[in-house]
């Protein structure tokens, strides 16, 4: 059986995911800080919503994982 | 696929260990840490309140004690600058006073000296005219008519007032 | 490639040998690992709580004050931020899910031990239980219809919300899913990365080496301890999140 396939589908699933993750994770710490920055007062508020955005842009990555979890276990099968 | 294998033994233990979890928790831990929080809750808005009343009442109290303060302090000038005042007139009076007294003892000083003086100079004018008519008469040795004595007198006694 | 495959055999459910296969209505219940650290945090959970809880005081000692700061984040940071205030009925529910995935994922740092969030199982289990309570809640506020109704927003055209309507119950349907895979799958991912460095200074057999990935497993630690918290967090928030939309409709 051919194992190439299913191999570099995972790596390159998980690599596309975490460079998107990487870059969306980057953007909204980024925001967050500068909304900081701008109005320390409400910085509770925003550090609350970042983690939840945050959560929402990881759990796509995280879908992404286990996408090449199941190649890589087709692979051993 | 055996990451993903559904394992019912797992679930039921799952959904008990869960289950017996939050139906201890529930009885036994839940309710008396929450009521304490909730008692402190309650403790620490009352104290907050309390707090507030006490800090407007200082804050009334403290400016009443500035008003009274501010009063006692407006008197206070006031009485002493009547003093001063009342003092300063005594001042002026007593001076007046002792001024007048002088000034009466001076006048009643100088009467009585120009009195003593008339006095003095009309004995003078008096014992002269006399000393003067006999030893006149004595002199010439002869009398003049008395209407011609008193003349010649007055004129001499003009020259020596003049004098 | 032989190392992985042992790495990801770590995650699987294997019953523990020594202990006679118990049947219940033909159902396997023979305790794997995962279920004995289960039970593990049930009875940390409930022995710290419990004792917390005998010798409560107005003035708080450092250790009723930890557990005071647990249970006000679960007070302030989850329930009134995302149900709004007047929810406590809902505390004891979401503070035994917080508590107790919490203890869950920091018992599965202890070495050869067993995290059972890391099993699709056990974390399905929880995400649909929470599904269930969250559909009974909407249903049980507003009627069926009602409930149903509230999954668009009102006062919008016909037209749209008969568009809105599959996305809206395609949403309601993904929703335990997601809350599973996203507990399941960081569990998972951070322990295999950690194996990887672990497994990476077996594979460099060298004191000049090894040390890169034992600093890099250190900090891959580290890190896990601060998600233990976090997904625990994040998966009550979630399940708050969801019964606030269900009480309040959007």
């Amino acid at each position: 059986m051919n194992f190439t396939g299913p191999g570099i589908g995972a790596g390159i699933a998980m690599g596309f995911a975490a460079l998107g993750t990487g870059l969306g994770i980057g953007i909204l710490a980024g925001k967050a800080l500068e909304g900081i920055a701008r109005q320390p007062e409400a910085s509770s508020m925003i550090r609350t919503t970042m983690i939840m955005a945050i959560v929402f842009v990881e759990a796509i990555a995280l879908y992404s994982f286990v996408i090449s979890i199941l190649l890589w276990l087709k692979l051993q099968a | 696929m055996e990451l993903f294998k559904p394992e019912p033994g797992l679930i039921i233990w799952t959904l008990l260990a869960f289950g017996t979890l939050l139906v201890l928790l529930k009885r036994f831990a839940f309710k008396p840490i929450l009521g304490v929080l909730e008692e402190r809750e309650k403790r620490v808005a009352q104290s907050l309140d309390k707090a507030d009343k006490t800090r407007v009442e200082a804050d009334r109290l403290l400016a009443d004690y500035k008003k009274q303060m501010k009063e006692a302090k407006s008197q206070a000038q006031k009485v002493i600058e009547e003093a001063k005042l009342a003092g300063e007139k005594t001042k002026q009076e007593i001076i007046a006073a002792a001024n007048d007294q002088a000034q009466e003892l001076i006048d009643k000083a100088k009467k009585q000296i120009d009195k003593e003086r008339k006095k003095a100079l009309e004995e003078i004018q008096k014992v002269s005219a006399d000393l003067i008519l006999s030893a006149a008469s004595s002199v010439i040795g002869k009398s003049l008519s008395g209407q011609d004595h008193q003349k010649l007198i007055e004129q001499y006694l003009d020259e020596v007032k003049l004098n | 490639m032989e190392h992985l495959n042992h790495l990801i055999e770590e995650f699987y459910i294997h019953p523990i040998k020594g202990i006679g296969p118990w049947k219940l209505f033909g159902i396997d219940m023979t305790p794997s690992k995962a279920v004995i650290v289960m039970w593990l945090a049930v009875i940390l959970v409930f022995l710290i709580l419990f004792i917390a809880s005998r010798r409560v005081r107005l003035i708080p000692k450092k250790f009723q004050s930890l557990i005071e700061i647990a249970f006000e984040f679960v007070n302030n940071d989850i329930i009134v931020t995302m149900m709004g205030a007047g929810n406590a009925n809902w505390f004891p529910l979401l503070a035994a899910l917080f508590f107790f995935i919490l203890f869950c994922n920091l018992l599965g740092l202890i070495p050869f031990s067993f995290t059972p969030t890391s099993s699709i199982n056990v974390t399905a289990t929880l995400a649909i239980m929470v599904f269930i309570i969250v559909q009974f809640t909407g249903t049980k506020k507003h009627n069926p219809v009602g409930y149903v109704k509230s999954w668009v927003p009102s006062g919008i055209p016909v037209g749209i919300a008969v568009i809105m309507f599959p996305i809206e119950l395609v949403s309601q349907l993904v929703k335990p899913f997601s809350l599973a895979v996203r507990l399941f799958a960081n569990m998972l991912a951070g322990h295999l990365v950690l194996g990887s460095f672990l497994g990476l200074i077996l594979l460099s057999a060298n004191y000049l080496i090894a040390p890169f990935p034992l600093a890099g497993a250190i900090v891959i630690y580290v890190l896990e301890l601060l998600f233990a918290f976090i997904q625990a967090y994040v998966f009550t928030f979630l399940t708050a999140m969801y019964i606030g939309d269900a009480l309040h409709g959007h």
